[in-house]
């Protein structure tokens, strides 16, 4: 679906992405895991397309050529303060040109966004904006979609609804790539896992692997292995 | 875009950027303006009892900058002290018969103060319209006097042509065009200063566009557009949508300033929008951003007012877009 070669990301003369290649499948669920600075965003966006390589390719099939394809979640919220939960998904289904009613009712049934829907985001908590950063990211029906820390400030019962829908998308074949540090919806959501660190990808695995013990990390620093280690606790 | 207008619209800031800060600054300009505006205009009041026809012909030809004339029907002499008058002049009550028969003895009579100043100039013009009424009513008197068939009206409409008088010597005289009167020059100079303080009110207000548009980049909201759209179309919804915000608020202020403008005058909204978007795509921080701007717009202030003072002049200046003006 997605394949990189030799991707490498410089800027102010340092390699943000170093030298990374590898392939994303149709239907992956896919995690990057790192220590903070690793490049895990830089190597997500690159890969969504907003930000463009210093050198190697990125090579996408032709399912992810078309409009709209590419989903991307950001870590910061980027929603108008001063907007409805309403304007705003009206606004970006508009926008896509997507004017599937089903979807849109199943995504506000599924986030639970119906009785916020009136609401200006400045009203909003922290876990709902994170619902409508979500919602607002997927109302292109993407075929694969870019998380960058999505669960960030998230209560249990949001964080579930988020992941239930998410594992829903997937199982229809949308592929999901996120980045996060928590090992509770790296459980739940990836299949999928590539360790980073300094700009490279140290190793490409799978969740199960990571969560038995299975894999050997070689060359990482201390702080990825504690990180790796983390969920035996 | 329209939505991305609203969303800017229904932040208060706006509004006080945009409704507050106009309405106090035009409460603090205005007055100043009407104030310079006074300053070069001399008060003169008439008082016309009898409410004579001669009277309104006299003030119409006479009635010019720098005199503000306003006529009254009865005399009050507390206008010269309270300075609301700089010299009044009483019409007597047959001023028009006394000019048709010829009689000029006391037909006015003039109040002025030890302050009184340039009202002499207004007596000057007064006395010559009187005494063109006078020599024209005595040339229609002498032709009907031998041609009994002239009619009276008709030659004092064109009493001059019969008796023009000869001037005593006869002065050399030429006018130059292109100088600046004292008076108009002093009321441009107020003009461009309140320019400048306009200018710096346009670049605050653009200052506060611009800041939204880094929160957009900060919060991620123009990637999520890019990705979205594939295009560069925000960009220039902002750009185009503060433009126009900015050259409505140009007109306005223009129209209230009354500022000579050239030709570049009209591209100094047109170049602070652009600079400010410059400044947008160069310097990633908005901290930084803003150094430079506040670092710009009070060079421009400075140079512009040395400019206008005329202690710097050169090429360089013109770096400084509210310099345009000057051009």
């Amino acid at each position: 679906m997605l394949q990189l070669n030799n991707v490498s990301y410089r800027k102010s003369k340092s390699d943000l992405v170093n030298s990374v290649s590898a392939t994303v499948h149709a239907g992956d669920r896919l995690t990057i895991f790192g220590p903070n600075g690793a490049g895990k965003s830089t190597l997500m966006r690159l890969m969504a397309g907003i930000i463009k390589s210093t050198s190697g390719t990125i090579m996408y099939n032709d399912s992810l050529q078309t409009k709209n394809a590419i989903g991307y979640i950001p870590q910061q919220l980027a929603l108008f303060e001063n907007l409805t939960v309403k304007e705003h998904l009206r606004f970006y289904q508009k926008m896509t040109g997507n004017n599937s009613k089903s979807f849109m009712n199943e995504m506000i049934e599924t986030l639970q966004l119906k009785d916020f829907w009136n609401k200006q985001i400045d009203e909003l908590s922290g876990g709902m904006k994170r619902k409508v950063n979500l919602a607002v990211g997927m109302i292109q029906q993407p075929k694969i979609v870019f998380l960058d820390e999505p669960f960030v400030g998230v209560d249990l019962a949001a964080k579930h609804d988020m992941l239930n829908w998410l594992n829903q998308l997937n199982s229809r074949g949308i592929t999901i790539v996120f980045v996060t540090h928590d090992w509770q919806v790296i459980r739940e959501l990836a299949s999928k896992m590539w360790l980073m660190e300094n700009g490279e990808l140290l190793q490409k695995t799978t969740v199960d692997e990571v969560v038995e013990d299975r894999v050997e990390l070689t060359g990482v620093s201390t702080a990825l292995d504690k990180m790796v280690s983390f969920h035996r606790t | 875009m329209f939505i991305i207008w609203k969303s800017i619209f229904k932040r208060k800031t706006t509004w006080v950027l945009m409704v507050l800060i106009p309405i106090v600054l035009g409460i603090v300009i205005y007055p100043l303006v009407k104030d310079t505006m006074s300053q070069v205009s001399v008060p003169i009041t008439v008082v016309d009892q009898t409410d004579q026809a001669i009277t309104e012909e006299l003030l119409t030809e006479i009635e010019d900058r720098p005199f503000q004339v306003t006529k009254m029907d009865s005399l009050d002499l507390r206008l010269l002290s309270t300075g609301e008058a700089e010299a009044i002049f009483v019409f007597n009550d047959e001023m028009e018969a006394n000019i048709f028969s010829g009689n000029t003895d006391e037909i006015v009579t003039w109040y002025r103060t030890e302050n009184s100043y340039v009202d002499g100039l207004f007596k000057e013009k007064l006395a010559s319209a009187i005494m063109s009424r006078v020599v024209r009513a005595e040339a229609a008197s002498i032709v009907s006097h031998y041609r009994p068939e002239a009619d009276w009206d008709e030659v004092y409409q064109y009493g001059l042509k019969y008796f023009e008088p000869r001037p005593i010597f006869e002065m050399k005289f030429e006018q130059i065009s292109g100088a600046q009167n004292t008076s108009s020059n002093t009321n441009d100079s107020e003009n461009r200063l309140l320019f400048i303080i306009m200018w710096l009110y346009l670049s605050m207000l653009i200052g506060y566009f611009t800041k939204i548009l880094y929160e957009w980049r900060t919060d991620g909201i123009l990637e999520r557009l890019k990705l979205l759209q594939q295009t560069q179309y925000y960009y220039w919804s902002w750009f185009i949508g503060v433009l126009a915000i900015t050259y409505s608020f140009s007109f306005v202020a223009i129209q209230l300033i009354e500022v000579p403008l050239n030709n570049w005058a009209y591209f100094i909204p047109f170049g602070t929008v652009l600079i400010y978007f410059l400044f947008f795509i160069l310097v990633k921080k908005k901290w930084s951003m803003y150094a430079w701007l506040i670092s710009y717009s009070v060079a421009s202030f400075i140079i512009f007012l040395l400019a206008d003072w005329q202690i710097i002049e050169s090429e360089w200046m013109y770096l400084f877009i509210p310099t345009w003006l000057l051009g």
